[in-house]
């Protein structure tokens, strides 16, 4: 099973990026064999003018992750997100290698709608 | 003719100088083209005679058709539609209705529907048409309603003052098309300055001819002055910083029911066509 979580890095001792939809990196994580199966540069939504949280969704089902952990989620990442049946899991600003740990250990919260307004 | 009135930086009285303008001509057509906070009604005060309303086409999936094959996420610049292995979703309030995602579906399965995101109301002041444009409230997109209006321009021989939003971004662009002249209204502080020359900028990109009104003459010195002298951008105009000004507009009334200024906008235009020539 694949997870997505959102990183300001490429490491596992990278912070997780407390932003869904323009977060700088988004790391897929294989749980079955405890590894970064790959990393997505999301500079493109960093910079986009709308549509930050759209995308970042479709990226996350495009890779097949199921489950996606971040700080918060908007209302259009999360209506998305939720329509692909993407679990939503918040997490605090901590390690990739914690984040993954905190999920594992099942004492991260999952979430069902937006955690912050959206932009205009 | 048909003359907008733009000016970079908010509140610098753009709607002073074409709501007067427009009074003073014996026949002309008024767009507010402001359409986030039209307010050149409340000086050519106007009975509503009819609305037009303003739809942006959107796509509907027909999700027993789709195949899920992804093609309309990927041709959508404004991220407005998703797709995944099971279900597509449309973001109404981020599309742009530009059809791509319609047009691109391989197996026919989407159709367009119309959202209303505002109105066009449609008044006379003086025997002399007005037609305001309005977004509605919560709506991000400017740039359809203010094309509807400007629609009003196409074919017309009449003559046109138009009410630009301020800002230099695609709601004045969207005013601007198809224009003969713009007039930059301005104030002479530093903020004045810097944002006129931000629209300076814009208006030489469009190639469109204009001039500069300072609107409070007497603040802040003649850096305004030095600008367009070193910019070789005519000064059509300076309405000083006066009480009695300022008093009449904030009671909604025109300053050109004064005979002193009524000569000084009916100079204004003539001075435009003069520059036109």
């Amino acid at each position: 099973m694949k997870i997505a979580i959102t990183s300001t890095g490429t490491e596992m001792n990278s912070d997780l990026d407390p932003r869904f939809g323009r977060a700088q990196y988004f790391i897929i994580y294989d749980i079955e064999n405890n590894k970064i199966v790959e990393v997505i540069n999301n500079n493109s939504n960093l910079n986009a003018s709308g549509g930050a949280g759209t995308s970042a969704a479709q990226v996350i089902a495009d890779n097949d992750a199921t489950t996606v952990i971040s700080g918060n989620f908007g209302p259009n990442a999360s209506k998305g997100l939720l329509a692909f049946g993407i679990k939503m899991y918040q997490s605090d600003v901590q390690k990739i290698e914690e984040v993954v740990a905190a999920y594992q250990a099942g004492t991260l919260v999952e979430i069902s709608g937006a955690t912050v307004a959206g932009h205009q | 003719m048909k003359i907008a009135v733009a000016s970079g930086k908010g509140g610098t009285g753009k709607t002073l100088i074409s709501t007067n303008m427009f009074n003073v001509l014996p026949s002309a057509v008024y767009l507010d083209c402001d359409v986030e906070e039209p307010n050149g009604h409340i000086f050519l005060k106007s009975d509503i005679e009819r609305k037009e309303l303003v739809f942006i086409p959107i796509p509907q999936v027909d999700e027993a058709v789709c195949t899920h094959c992804g093609k309309c996420a990927k041709v959508c610049n404004f991220n407005a539609i998703i797709s995944a292995k099971q279900k597509v979703l449309v973001f109404p309030e981020l599309c742009h209705g530009c059809g791509s995602c319609t047009y691109f579906c391989p197996e026919d399965a989407i159709s367009e529907i119309n959202r209303e995101i505002g109105k066009i109301e449609i008044g006379k002041f003086d025997q002399k048409e007005i037609f305001t444009g309005r977004l509605n409230v919560g709506e991000p997109m400017a740039p359809p309603v203010i094309r509807k209006l400007k629609e009003k321009m196409i074919g017309s021989s009449a003559d046109f003052i138009i009410d630009c939003p301020p800002g230099t971004s695609c709601p004045v662009i969207e005013s601007l098309v198809g224009v003969d002249f713009v007039v930059l209204v301005t104030e002479s502080t530093p903020f004045g300055l810097n944002d006129l020359k931000l629209a300076v900028e814009l208006v030489r990109k469009l190639n469109l001819p204009m001039g500069v009104v300072v609107n409070k003459s007497g603040l802040g010195g003649t850096l305004i002055n030095d600008y367009c002298q070193s910019e070789n951008i005519d000064l059509l105009l300076e309405i000083p910083h006066d009480k009695w000004v300022a008093e009449t507009y904030s009671k909604g009334h025109l300053i050109t029911e004064d005979d002193r200024y009524k000569k000084i906008f009916t100079k204004l235009y003539h001075d435009i066509l003069e520059i036109l020539k």
